[in-house]
């Protein structure tokens, strides 16, 4: 927890008290459910106040509203990736022969995993995605891909060094969020 | 921020990236990409961050990855004409993710890749690290704490007569208090793993409590928490340096073994259809290689002593 002197959290209390009310019902008007409305607007506050910088933003910008509504909106994504993920990985795991064991370690594991992945790919182009998925996590040549997605190898070339680039550069990002 | 020469090596890393994942080039590209490589202190962080993707990207291996990840691409997509207003913003988890991480300069014990560490504490309590594990250790006169920051911890509790003080391992998940006991705990980026071997462990996660005894293992985050029972036998082998396996699949065996060693082994995610069964010595990886491609169907290249590959035959 970020400690602050008593003028900014004197700062915080009301911005906390004006705002979670309003963002609530913002959050509910975009979800289906109310109680993760209100756990997302919750969290929305533990991470800025877990965080010293967008503490500092918090309180020095002139319109809490619109900031809170940004980090909510991150979360709402966030939140609607793992459950896209989560949901999508839980049936493909289903169709899988019976023989093959998961245990809940490595389903717990992977689907974190594959949350992080779908992140850092985040914004690009389905054939991008698809060529990087199709290469890197089932092995097939480019060529083979190319003829998948009716396009040329060279393309699937140019494809995969976009997929590896922003990916490289996201996970940067990441842990300058650390 | 990154700045012009950085930019350009990843970009540059990207592309030979994608030259070395070409499995159908005629050409060697290994003496080039090895000059590049050389060449420029850029180019090796650069690459470093490839070896890291990598290695992320083989936890996640298989059609099972790919399906999954396709549905979601699709359900995202609906989902984000639902939810108009917010266009697609590059929202991976910024403040989300691990807001918990520490410098490892600033642990008081660590131990490095490959290296099993033991330790005893003030109070005779053992604690000994798994590969590339650090914690920081803070007794005083209310607790005995150990806050794991990175890895695998096993413990087994001294019993000093008038030791009053609870013992407490501390992980961003939750709180586990021995009670007696022998157990191991193993950080990842997302979830705690908790092993108990013997008496009882308490698990705290703000108001909640539990109990887990002997013999059940326990996965956790703030979310939720899977209990199952321990496989009997090996696993905490680590302990005596060696890693004991039963009809495990290969490609799971290739995936522990990677953490014991620097750098990346990038494993055929077919190999799963083999299972393997032996005793490894954790201090000479290379030597579990050369026992797997004895036994299996398998070949192992390396492109660098610190990227070997693992492929079916």
């Amino acid at each position: 927890m970020t400690l602050l002197n008593s003028t900014q959290g004197d700062a915080v209390n009301q911005l906390y008290l004006n705002n979670h009310s309003w963002l609530t019902n913002w959050l509910r008007a975009r979800m289906d459910c109310t109680h993760q409305a209100e756990d997302l607007s919750q969290d929305t506050f533990v991470r800025i106040l877990n965080n010293e910088k967008s503490l500092q933003q918090l309180v020095n910008v002139l319109q809490p509203r619109s900031y809170l509504a940004t980090i909510a909106k991150r979360l709402l994504i966030d939140h609607y990736r793992r459950q896209s993920v989560e949901q999508a990985y839980l049936q493909a795991a289903a169709q899988q022969p019976e023989e093959v064991e998961i245990s809940a370690e490595s389903q717990l594991l992977m689907i974190e995993a594959l949350v992080e992945l779908d992140n850092m790919l985040d914004g690009l182009g389905y054939k991008v995605k698809k060529a990087f998925w199709l290469n890197q996590l089932e092995g097939m040549p480019y060529s083979e891909i190319a003829k998948q997605l009716s396009v040329s190898v060279s393309s699937v070339k140019k494809y995969m060094a976009k997929a590896t680039e922003q990916y490289l550069l996201f996970s940067l990002q990441q842990t300058e969020f650390n | 921020m990154l700045n012009e020469q950085q930019r350009r090596s990843l970009k540059e890393a990207s592309e030979w990236y994608v030259q070395l994942c070409d499995s159908e080039s005629q050409q060697d590209m290994t003496q080039d990409w090895q000059q590049w490589l050389a060449a420029d202190e850029h180019h090796r962080w650069a690459w470093q961050r490839v070896d890291q993707m990598q290695s992320r990207l083989q936890q996640t291996r298989g059609p099972v990855a790919s399906h999954t990840l396709e549905a979601a691409h699709y359900q995202m997509q609906s989902r984000r004409t639902l939810l108009k207003g917010i266009a697609s913003i590059a929202a991976f988890g910024f403040l989300g993710f691990g807001a918990y991480r520490y410098p490892q300069w600033r642990a008081d014990y660590a131990s490095n890749t490959g290296e099993i560490k033991h330790l005893t504490l003030a109070d005779k309590t053992r604690l000994t690290l798994n590969t590339a594990s650090s914690v920081n250790v803070s007794f005083d006169d209310h607790q005995r704490r150990i806050l794991l920051l990175k890895g695998e911890i096993m413990i087994t509790t001294g019993h000093p007569k008038e030791e009053q003080r609870p013992l407490v391992v501390q992980t961003p998940h939750g709180e586990l208090k021995a009670l007696g006991t022998r157990f191991a705990v193993s950080l990842s980026d997302h979830t705690t793993r908790l092993q108990v071997y013997d008496d009882k462990v308490e698990l705290t996660q703000g108001q909640e409590t539990s109990r887990w005894q002997a013999g059940q293992q326990v996965i956790f985050n703030q979310q939720q928490i899977v209990s199952q029972a321990l496989t009997p036998g090996n696993g905490d082998s680590w302990t005596q340096g060696m890693l004991v396996v039963n009809d495990q699949p290969l490609d799971h065996f290739l995936q522990t073994l990677s953490q014991y060693r620097r750098g990346v082994i990038s494993i055929d995610p077919t190999l799963n259809q083999y299972r393997i069964s032996g005793g490894f010595r954790i201090d000479d990886t290379d030597q579990a290689l050369a026992a797997v491609v004895k036994s299996f169907p398998v070949e192992v290249s390396y492109l660098t002593p610190y990227w070997v590959r693992v492929r079916q035959r």
